[in-house]
């Protein structure tokens, strides 16, 4: 599913005149109109887009965002990146282009995460914290 | 219930009252998925998820999953993954039987059963497979609702229907509603269905749901109440 949040640049919550006006700036996407302007279609868009998010964010801290009942899924979109913004023509299906920074801003801990391909296992980043830490307080004891 | 398992007995309190409740939120977070969290799903949850001591109540889990609190979720999750293949199965079965509460499969459940197989290390093979047993029906791709195409199709077509169909409260479930709450197509010999029934009585009363706790029990009962009915319609009362 596309998350056509984020190619408008606006939030979830976002009342029907602000998706309005958020559409008039984009007409490539007048189409969707159809969906986020009616009540009953951006109700199930809606609780779709919240659910695949929370998805999305608990696949990657499980380490689940590869499986292929997720990416074959056109949720693309949903996985849980840095810069995860995708253009309006991308179909999902793997590549994470460099179009500029996210219009919706990730929730905490975003920058613990790790640039989209590379892989870095979980323990590293309190074991560099904990050796700093260490390095700290040894040149302090000194 | 039923026996419970004399190893389970055994567990420590503590870790048994954390699995009750990690199960009463992942099956919550299922039925709740597919819309806003209202009155009647407030009622539903807690009529069917009755608040017990020791467990998380039914509002605590609520309030987790209308906050997107996923830090208690990826807890939930991670508990039930460290159990046996044995109960891991039976959760998704749960899983699988709550999210065909309401007759249809919603795309948010779709996703979120995808979600636990994997979590769970079994998969989409075993998800597919449990899905096929527990409702007669091919467990399906989920619907795109930010495709312009899909909504088309749903406005010829209607909102696909998936699973077993659930009739008025207090009429009684017809034939085909039996047939597929067991799982069986329509031309099912009375051995497949005697062996289905069986499968399905075996899944349902277990020593492993009730070590899942009280919110897996309720829905284990009352999936096992209406696999009971559709017996009784199929071959008559008395078998």
């Amino acid at each position: 599913m596309k998350d056509l949040y984020s190619k408008l640049g606006i939030d979830r919550s976002a009342s029907s005149e602000e998706v309005q006006a958020a559409l008039e700036l984009r007409p490539e996407l007048s189409d969707y109109a159809t969906i986020l302007l009616r009540s009953e279609q951006r109700a199930i868009y809606d609780s779709t887009h919240s659910t695949l998010k929370m998805i999305g964010e608990l696949r990657f801290r499980l380490g689940l965002d590869s499986g292929r009942s997720w990416f074959l899924q056109h949720c693309a979109d949903f996985a849980f990146r840095k810069n995860a913004a995708k253009s309006a023509q991308n179909t999902g299906k793997s590549a994470v282009t460099d179009t500029p920074a996210s219009a919706d801003p990730l929730p905490q801990q975003s920058q613990s995460v790790a640039p989209a391909p590379s892989f870095r296992p979980k323990w590293l980043v309190p074991v560099v914290l904990l050796i700093i830490g260490v390095i700290v307080v040894a040149v302090l004891l000194r | 219930m039923s026996i419970v398992n004399s190893k389970l007995q055994g567990a420590p309190q503590a870790q048994k009252e954390k699995l009750a409740g990690s199960v009463k939120l992942l099956l919550l977070w299922v039925a709740a998925s597919d819309g806003q969290l209202d009155e009647s799903e407030l009622e539903f949850a807690a009529s069917r998820f009755p608040d017990t001591v020791g467990t998380m109540t039914t509002d605590h889990v609520l309030a987790v999953i209308r906050n997107a609190d996923l830090k208690s979720i990826e807890m939930a999750i991670r508990a039930v993954a460290e159990e046996s293949r044995e109960l891991r199965t039976a959760f998704l079965d749960l899983a699988i039987t709550m999210s065909m509460a309401d007759r249809r499969i919603a795309i948010t459940e779709n996703h979120i059963l995808r979600f636990y197989a994997d979590a769970l290390y079994l998969g989409i093979e075993v998800l597919e497979k449990r899905f096929q047993t527990i409702s007669g029906a091919a467990f399906s791709q989920p619907g795109d609702p930010g495709s312009l195409l899909w909504w088309d199709q749903v406005s010829t077509e209607g909102l696909p229907e998936q699973g077993e169909n659930d009739g008025q409260a207090g009429s009684r479930m017809t034939i085909e509603q039996a047939r597929t709450t067991l799982g069986v197509s329509l031309s099912a010999t009375p051995q497949e269905i005697d062996s289905a029934y069986e499968n399905l009585t075996a899944m349902f009363h277990s020593g492993r749901v009730e070590a899942m706790g009280e919110a897996a029990v309720a829905v284990a009962r009352e999936r096992f109440s209406r696999v009971q009915e559709a017996i009784t319609v199929l071959t008559g009362p008395g078998t």
